[in-house]
């Protein structure tokens, strides 16, 4: 076996132990770390894929930014909240997440199957992202080469999106203070 | 040896060399800041043990590692128990990219390459360091979560949103740097001030400002230290912590204070060069060393100087002020790149809003609070009778007459003893 299959198994163990712990946990702030193991462990796999720069921001973004926001709620609920020791209300949802993990799992071996390379980085002999990356020079560069080419619809229809977000957030913050 | 494996060791030695001198410095850091901040006081700050205090760190460190850690019976045992190692790890890791000379320091040699002065220089270096510095924030509030205290909680909270608050500015005010030197490697960007041939504090005065006020908050040092505020939380998330896991709280927040020292030093004044005196073996570190220790001891002043700020105060400062600065700065500097102009064009408008931004605000503190000197009277209605002053009670007496004993030609021994009777006098009502 090699370094990165023996990396691929122990970061396959914890990615899956944690997902697992995010479902099974009674306690939120639990269910919370162990998502966070599993942000900090997909930023590994993405380190073994050459993806420097995607693992960094991912850190940066899931585990550095959003997460910080749900511990900032979880850890303001007090200990009976944040505990579900009940009977479990939504049990509609097992089944319906059941549903949407089989689609999941589907959609994700089509597109291994198929190769989900773009055909233009065929075309300039950059089918494999350690290629793509020596060939541009670093990993930002490459990250940057196919963000504003070959996505750079995707990304400014997501920064639009974005951009509306923000304001309805506004919007809607305005109009609780005003009603107060 | 292959050259993979003398790369591994090169990387080991040098983790085990970086872990050894940060965790020395910080017990010297201590020693520093109470000494420095003795000298601001008036005081003398600890000297007694060894020479100038020299061996003050070792005796504290004994008296930490033999003290009883103690564990509230409402705490979160786990989670409190690795809470403070978070808090640690975290701060060592982030030092990993941080350079201390050039990859040709020690030579051309592969052992000279393996063995460079920093543990590593990739590609997203700087991103990497805001990655791992913003993880920074759970060691604080799950320590502060699973004490079991509200004001550990609170501490634990205002923390969160501190650091997240002020972590967008952080990222911003360096983007106007990383377009002028076009790469994110901490290695990079000291080539590219080499190449201008100048340091970018001239390109970027706005944002150094920007990310150094940033910095202090992201770090929780004063006036920013509001996590640990004695006054309103007692020591904040700190409060059940006793022993080494408080000592490992102390540790992580002088690494912090060393790391965001060194991405300053690194971004905006050359890191290791110094003009031409730079190419001498061994030297390099010593410009490095000099430059990060100016920006520990303003950290130091700062202390010293500044009271804490508000809560609120700190919050609409983050997001109205420092954000939006932020915004323009790395909008100008944009511009500035994409027409190809020359580089003090960003430099000469980095510092005309420092100008403006800092003539409004004098302006805007002069309105609200104007500038009157209080007459004596004032005073004396200003404090509570039971401190009134000893010579203005005196004085009044004197001029109104009522006590016969005191008069201008009277013996010094018995003014001394009308003052303290006016005194008691004022203090009875």
């Amino acid at each position: 076996m090699t370094g990165a299959q023996i990396a691929f198994f122990v970061l396959a163990v914890v990615a899956v132990a944690s997902a697992l712990g995010v479902i099974l946990f009674r306690n939120a702030v639990y269910s919370m770390l162990s998502l966070i193991l599993n942000l900090l462990s997909l930023a590994f796999f993405f380190l073994t894929l050459d993806a420097m720069f995607v693992a960094t921001i991912q850190v940066l973004i899931y585990a550095g930014a959003v997460m910080i926001l749900f511990l900032f709620v979880v850890t303001m609920l007090s200990q009976d909240t944040s505990n579900t020791n009940g009977p479990d209300r939504l049990r509609w949802q097992a089944v319906a997440g059941v549903g949407f993990g089989v689609i999941l799992a589907g959609g994700l071996i089509i597109a291994l199957l198929n190769g989900s390379l773009a055909h233009d980085a065929h075309a300039a002999g950059l089918d494999t992202l350690s290629n793509a990356i020596a060939a541009l020079g670093g990993n930002t560069q490459a990250f940057g080469w196919a963000l504003f080419h070959n996505f750079s619809f995707p990304f400014e229809i997501t920064s639009v999106l974005i951009v509306v977000a923000i304001l309805g957030a506004v919007v809607l913050g305005r109009r609780l203070t005003s009603r107060n | 040896m292959s050259d993979v494996a003398i790369q591994l060791i090169g990387a080991l030695i040098k983790c085990v060399v970086v872990i050894g001198a940060l965790l020395t410095i910080f017990a010297y850091m201590t020693l520093i800041e109470r000494r420095v901040l003795a000298r601001f006081q008036r005081r003398v700050g600890p000297n007694r043990a060894g020479p100038f205090g020299l061996l003050q760190p070792l005796a504290d460190g004994m008296k930490m590692a033999f003290k009883e850690q103690i564990i509230p019976s409402k705490a979160r045992r786990f989670v409190f128990l690795i809470a403070p190692s978070i808090s640690v790890f975290v701060a060592l890791s982030a030092f990993a990219v941080v350079p201390l000379g050039d990859t040709t320091a020690w030579g051309n040699s592969v052992w000279a390459h393996a063995l460079a002065p920093y543990i590593a220089d990739i590609n997203v270096g700087v991103l990497y360091i805001l990655a791992i510095s913003s993880l920074a924030v759970y060691g604080i509030v799950l320590g502060g979560w699973s004490s079991g205290n509200h004001y550990s909680l609170l501490g634990a909270l205002r923390s969160a949103a501190q650091m997240v608050s002020y972590e967008v500015s952080i990222a911003l005010s360096l983007a106007g740097v990383l377009m002028f030197s076009q790469t994110l490697s901490m290695v990079g960007i000291v080539h590219a001030q080499v190449n201008y041939g100048i340091w970018f504090i001239l390109v970027q005065p706005l944002g150094f400002l920007l990310y150094g006020i940033a910095a202090t908050a992201e770090v929780n040092r004063a006036p920013f230290d509001l996590p640990e505020a004695e006054q309103e939380l007692v020591a904040g998330y700190l409060t059940e912590f006793s022993g080494l896991r408080w000592s490992l709280y102390q540790m992580a927040e002088y690494i912090n204070m060393i790391t965001v020292s060194s991405i300053a030093a690194t971004l905006f004044f050359g890191g290791w060069t110094l003009g031409g005196l730079s190419g001498i073996p061994g030297l390099p570190i010593v410009w490095y060393v000099v430059k990060v220790a100016i920006f520990l001891f303003i950290f130091m002043w700062l202390r010293a100087t500044l009271p804490r700020i508000r809560y609120d105060q700190l919050m609409r400062f983050g997001w109205q002020v420092l954000l939006p600065l932020s915004v323009l700065n790395l909008l100008a500097t944009a511009v500035v790149i994409a027409f190809g102009w020359p580089w003090w064009i960003s430099g000469v408008f980095g510092l005309a809003v420092l100008l403006v931004g800092g003539a409004v605000y004098y302006a805007r503190m002069r309105r609200n609070h104007p500038l009157t000197q209080p007459t004596q009277d004032e005073i004396g209605l200003l404090l509570p009778q039971s401190v009134r002053l000893v010579h203005i009670e005196a004085q009044a007496l004197a001029t109104n007459g009522t006590n016969g004993a005191i008069s201008a030609n009277g013996s010094k021994g018995d003014k001394s003893g009308a003052s303290a009777e006016a005194v008691e006098a004022g203090a009875r009502p």
